[in-house]
């Protein structure tokens, strides 16, 4: 009985030109789909090519991952990995002051969209991921244009940046590292600028002594 | 020559079943249906607070804001595909409306049967919004629109279609996929090879619903976890393909969601992977929607 049950739900086959699109279109489907998401991780150049050569397709239907869209906006979330231990999994944090002084006193963070693990959150962790890195790249201009709009409530603001906020998975030298991307807020009658405010390196030559040595 | 005509012919018989013959697949689309219209509510009732501040006029990634941001990084070319008539909305007011007839949308998908419209009025609606939001959006809109569209070209009703056929594989296969990248992707990186990945997952606590670094930080705990999450990822999208297997693979990726969803808090994303795993109809006893329901019995 259930075997009769089970047949008389069994649909009809299309007729065999449509079945022979409908086949094609399968098989090309599935490959951009298998192509895409195994580029995840980082694409070769053919996978590249052929993603964005498939860009109407893939991009328009949202059937692919971001391509990396801003090199930086592989925040979390948006890979399926997950979790790789990386700069991008740590919390990110807009912070104001408004002075202009160095010093690290003083920094108040921006009012905090959403509770902990929420949708609303997670947003706005991948957009300041995406300054950080942008900062982190010393793309100054389009970090800064993208910080614009976040300080546009805080009149009294001077100085601005983002932080990453330091965890279990983070050792000493990366908790030491640099604020990526900190500017100071110009204000000029009605318009605002924001400059980068070079952030100190780590390196190994000696920084005591600028001169060069003999 | 004859052997060869033949083995063609079978194979080709065979993909016809696999792909336009499946028997019962209506029955786990209306569950999948269902669940995907509650996943669809929870996600634009989750941009209610927020979409004017990011997309209205004044928004940081208002229309305005963001061409000048692509036109700067030169990334016209790169997003010019992430179409959406959301670019010329502004109006945070207008914006809320779209969300509000998007959950109307989720619920006429649900109950609505006789005609495919509603559904794929609902997929535009998904899509249209997540291709708005560029550098806001992740993989909560990926399994929600892939599962949202195939969804669409099945038949609304429970009448037998070779399209419900074709929709029901490609969701299967799509899952499974999917499930797969995640495990072979993880291995890309060393902290799931050493048994830190669960940690590295919950470390940033701050943005976690859950804080669950002091309870998983006794190492054989977290490597353990570690080891089951790539385990789960890798097998279960294969066993998921055998009668024999797979109910225990159903369950187990099932759980390995509901973990997940708990250690990293994307809940949305985890949940909708786990209301599209119900393709494989393991909860219904007398549904043969595996490979082998393609096989003329």
């Amino acid at each position: 009985m259930p075997t009769q049950l089970i047949e008389s739900s069994r649909p009809l086959p299309p007729p065999p030109r449509v079945a022979a699109v409908v086949t094609t279109a399968i098989m090309l489907h599935a490959a951009l789909i298998g192509l895409a998401y195994l580029a995840v991780v980082r694409p070769s150049g053919i996978q590249g090519r052929v993603i964005a050569g498939f860009a109407p397709y893939l991009a328009t239907l949202y059937l692919a991952p971001e391509p990396n869209a801003v090199d930086a906006a592989t925040a979390e979330g948006v890979s399926f990995f997950l979790a790789r231990g990386e700069r991008n999994e740590q919390v990110h944090r807009l912070q104001t002051k408004p002075s202009t002084d160095r010093s690290e006193a003083g920094w108040v963070d921006a009012p905090f969209l959403g509770a902990a693990g929420s949708s609303r959150q997670r947003r706005q962790q991948r957009f300041l991921t995406t300054i950080a890195n942008l900062g982190q790249n010393d793309q100054n201009a389009l970090a800064g244009r993208l910080t614009l709009p976040l300080i546009a409530a805080d009149p009294d603001a001077r100085m601005v940046r983002v932080i990453r906020l330091p965890n279990i998975m983070t050792n000493i030298v990366r908790d030491a590292e640099p604020a990526p991307y900190t500017a100071a807020i110009l204000r000029e009658q009605d318009a605002v600028r924001l400059v980068r405010v070079p952030a100190p390196r780590l390196g190994s030559a000696a920084t005591g002594n600028q001169e060069p040595q003999p | 020559m004859r052997n060869s005509a033949e083995a063609a012919g079978a194979a080709t018989a065979g993909w016809t079943q696999f792909w336009f013959c499946t028997a019962d697949a209506q029955r786990p689309l209306q569950k999948v249906r269902i669940g995907l219209a509650v996943m669809a509510v929870w996600f634009f009732a989750s941009h209610w607070t927020d979409i004017g501040l990011w997309l209205g006029g004044d928004g940081i990634l208002s229309s305005q804001s963001l061409a000048r941001f692509l036109n700067d990084a030169d990334l016209n070319d790169l997003v010019r595909w992430r179409l959406s008539p959301l670019y010329w909305v502004d109006s945070p007011v207008l914006l809320r409306g779209y969300l509000l007839l998007g959950m109307a949308l989720a619920v006429a998908s649900a109950v609505v049967r006789q005609t495919r419209a509603v559904q794929v009025a609902l997929w535009l609606w998904v899509l249209w919004l997540a291709n708005r939001s560029l550098m806001l959006a992740g993989l909560e809109e990926l399994v929600l629109v892939f599962g949202l569209g195939y969804l669409a070209l099945a038949p609304a009703d429970e009448k037998p279609h070779w399209s419900g056929s074709v929709a029901l594989r490609l969701l299967q296969l799509h899952v499974s996929f999917l499930v797969a990248v995640t495990g072979l992707t993880m291995l890309s990186s060393l902290i799931w090879w050493d048994g830190s990945g669960v940690m590295a997952l919950v470390a940033p606590v701050e943005n976690r619903s859950i804080d669950w670094v002091d309870r998983l930080s006794a190492p054989w705990v977290h490597e353990l976890l570690t080891h089951a999450i790539v385990v789960v990822a890798i097998v279960a999208p294969v066993l998921l393909w055998s009668a024999a297997t797979r109910k225990v693979a159903c369950v187990a990726a099932m759980l390995w969601c509901a973990v997940l969803g708990l250690l990293s808090s994307q809940w949305l994303y985890f949940a909708t992977l786990a209301v599209l795993l119900q393709v494989f109809g393991w909860f219904e006893p007398g549904t043969k929607v595996g490979a082998e329901s393609g096989a003329r019995s």
